[in-house]
């Protein structure tokens, strides 16, 4: 049983029955494939707390991402990516502030249709109080259909070994 | 003897609710077993239940008294506060989302240090973080206060004594990962206090025949001193601030490390974008009855607690008095869990810019993390709630907005320009609104200090460009390492 030694006594208990999962699948895979690890599994291993932030290596490094080391191939195709996932977030959010300026205006200029009623309710009330939502749920729901459509074409396009993760393990 | 009983349900419920937050921390107790569900409740949250959890933190003593009492007060200037707060995380799922949850940061402070490898910026953006944090607690402690003092002849101080009471040990003893289940059940229960005397007060008038109907005509004047071009600026200015002070709340972008990954993180965002109209709707709704039943010219203290007093100006008796039950409620869970959200992001900077990381250094940050607002609080004079907290949104907006969004998406950005960046639109904001606090209403340029959001958030994007452009220092050499970290999306491993 591998068990987590915590750094100081203050502490929670220890995390070893929150990943079973984790140290199962662990073992399976070191016996596949051979020597024997049994001294291994009885060296105590004390786990680093997260409360140190990562450095840019560490994260780099991560082992369920691989490591990234980008070519200038791989950098160009990264901004192109970076560039249309901000051209779409620069859509949604500049048209939603100008479709919000154009009804605060007009709102002032054309003080007849600002008080127009709708089932008694004036437009200018209806409009900030109810009917911005649904326009901000429609531009969220787009921008989430577009960045994945994005993602999903660059990481078709990716050749092996440039992205993280798409060594076989 | 009847009247007696109920005339205490306001402080019952607040006692039920105040004693439910507890138990369920306590119960949360079993499930943080290590220090990963401490901080972040080790990613085990789904995202319906973190989408809840996120709007139940996010939903303060503002949104759910604020709203009203500025729709009460000023008519349609308060309906722009619900369509600012939730387009902010219409700028937050498009610009923050995933990039920030690939990044593996925990908070801002982390990621900053991620992204520029530089423990001087880090440091002033754990400052910023945790001045922000007792800023945006300060609105809350007085929110309870006047609760309290609103619904019973309980003295006004017990109020944020009894937030801080029930905040300090959830955090204490269970971290985030107790606060995410706490959070998640405060927003229906929010929802609820406010849902149900809707109902009934639609209802009862919806039965009425129009003599019994208050007179309508009357609120629909668009509020005093807010028509035309100032009244125009005001908007502008608010919305602007809202839609990208959320890009430098720490407490609520910390809340995105629960998911799995970048695509998750999006899906919860939208999630979001829906359950937050939801709960709004409600606060708009009550407003706009409680200005039509209210006195004329009601501004100030009197009207944050409109919606406090509205089920009894309808309903006499019993029922009133549990419906303002309810709704005492639902407020005080709206203190609780923003104050706690926040107690929980002021603690884990704290603790690890000051005391590297330990579960220890937590526990004191958690004590700092309150012990200032209160002081603070006990000194000002109350602001009006949705107002204070738009003023928080300013200086985020100004401070921490530019370097999260630039750092994101722009690969020029250097260390001096984002330190030059934060420093100015800190100062600007904060100079701004302490002047635009002490001026008059009519003095010459009052309303530019008052919103400066227009100018000082631009301000300071500027100054970081050009800084970051033409000042001394190049980009930092792992730019384009980590800008592929943040923005590739992580390709399926094939199972074996």
């Amino acid at each position: 049983m591998m068990r987590d030694e915590p750094d100081e006594p203050s502490t929670e208990e220890p995390s070893s029955a929150a990943e079973p999962s984790t140290a199962s699948e662990h073992s399976t895979a070191t016996e596949r494939s051979a020597p024997d690890f049994s001294a291994l599994r009885r060296r105590r291993v004390p786990v680093r707390r997260p409360g140190v932030a990562p450095s840019a290596e560490e994260v780099l490094l991560s082992p369920s991402r691989g490591h990234i080391t980008p070519s200038s191939e791989a950098t160009s195709r990264v901004r192109g990516l970076m560039r249309a996932q901000l051209r779409a977030a620069l859509i949604v959010s500049i048209g939603f502030f100008a479709v919000m300026l154009a009804v605060g205006a007009g709102g002032v200029l054309f003080r007849d249709l600002a008080t127009a009623t709708l089932a008694g309710i004036p437009w200018e009330w209806l409009l900030p109080g109810a009917g911005f939502f649904p326009l901000l749920l429609v531009a969220g729901w787009w921008y989430v259909r577009t960045a994945e459509r994005l993602e999903r074409r660059f990481t078709a396009s990716a050749e092996p070994g440039e992205v993280a993760g798409s060594n076989d393990d | 003897m009847t009247t007696d009983i109920s005339a205490h349900a306001p402080l019952v419920v607040v006692g039920i609710v105040c004693v439910v937050t507890w138990m369920i921390s306590a119960h949360g107790l079993s499930f943080s077993r290590s220090t990963s569900d401490f901080y972040v409740a080790s990613r085990r949250v789904s995202p319906w239940l973190n989408a809840s959890a996120i709007a139940g933190e996010y939903l303060s003593a503002a949104s759910f008294l604020g709203v009203a009492g500025l729709i009460v007060a000023n008519g349609t200037h308060g309906l722009w506060f619900p369509v600012g707060y939730t387009a902010g995380f219409l700028t937050l799922l498009v610009f923050v989302a995933a990039p920030l949850r690939r990044s593996g940061a925990y908070t801002i402070p982390d990621f900053v240090h991620l992204r520029f490898r530089s423990e001087q910026l880090r440091r002033l953006t754990a400052m910023i973080v945790v001045l922000t944090g007792w800023l945006y607690i300060v609105p809350q402690l007085h929110g309870a206060s006047l609760a309290m003092s609103a619904v019973s002849q309980i003295p006004g101080w017990v109020g944020p004594v009894l937030v801080v009471a029930v905040v300090l040990p959830t955090v204490l003893s269970g971290g985030m990962r107790s606060v995410t289940i706490a959070q998640a059940v405060q927003y229906w229960l929010k929802f609820t206090a406010l849902l149900v005397p809707t109902i009934f007060i639609v209802l009862h008038f919806g039965a009425l025949d129009s003599v019994d109907l208050p007179d309508f005509s009357a609120v629909w004047s668009a509020g005093v001193g807010l028509d035309g071009g100032p009244g125009l600026y005001r908007t502008v200015s608010l919305v602007f601030a809202l839609m990208l002070g959320t890009l430098g709340l720490s407490h609520v972008l910390v809340r995105f490390y629960t998911n799995p990954d970048g695509t998750t993180a999006r899906r919860t965002t939208l999630r979001l974008l829906g359950l937050l109209p939801l709960f709004y709707i409600l606060p708009v709704i009550l407003g706009v009855i409680a200005r039509a039943v209210s006195p004329d010219g009601v501004t100030g203290r009197a009207s944050d607690i409109a919606i406090l007093d509205l089920p009894s100006t309808i309903f006499s008796g019993v029922l009133g008095d549990l419906l303002t039950a309810l709704v005492a409620g639902g407020a005080f869970a709206a203190f609780l869990s923003t104050a706690s959200g926040l107690v929980v992001s002021i603690s884990g900077v704290v603790s690890q810019e000051f005391f590297r990381g330990t579960v220890g250094g937590f526990r004191i940050g958690a004590l700092i993390a309150v012990a200032v607002p209160l002081l603070i609080g006990t000194v000002t004079s109350e602001l009006a709630l949705a107002g204070a907290v738009a003023m928080v949104f300013t200086f985020t907006a100004s401070s921490l907005a530019p370097v999260v969004l630039l750092g994101i998406w722009w690969r020029g950005i250097t260390v001096v320009g984002a330190m030059t960046g934060m420093i100015c639109g800190a100062l600007l904001s904060l100079a701004a609104l302490v002047l635009g606090l002490g001026m008059d209403d009519a003095a010459p340029g009052a309303l530019l200090l008052t919103y400066p959001a227009v100018w000082c958030i631009p301000a300071a994007f500027l100054i970081t460009v050009l800084v970051s452009r033409w000042g001394p220092g190049t980009p930092p050499k792992s730019t384009d390492a980590v800008l592929a970290l943040l923005h590739i999306p992580p390709v399926r491993r094939k199972t074996s």
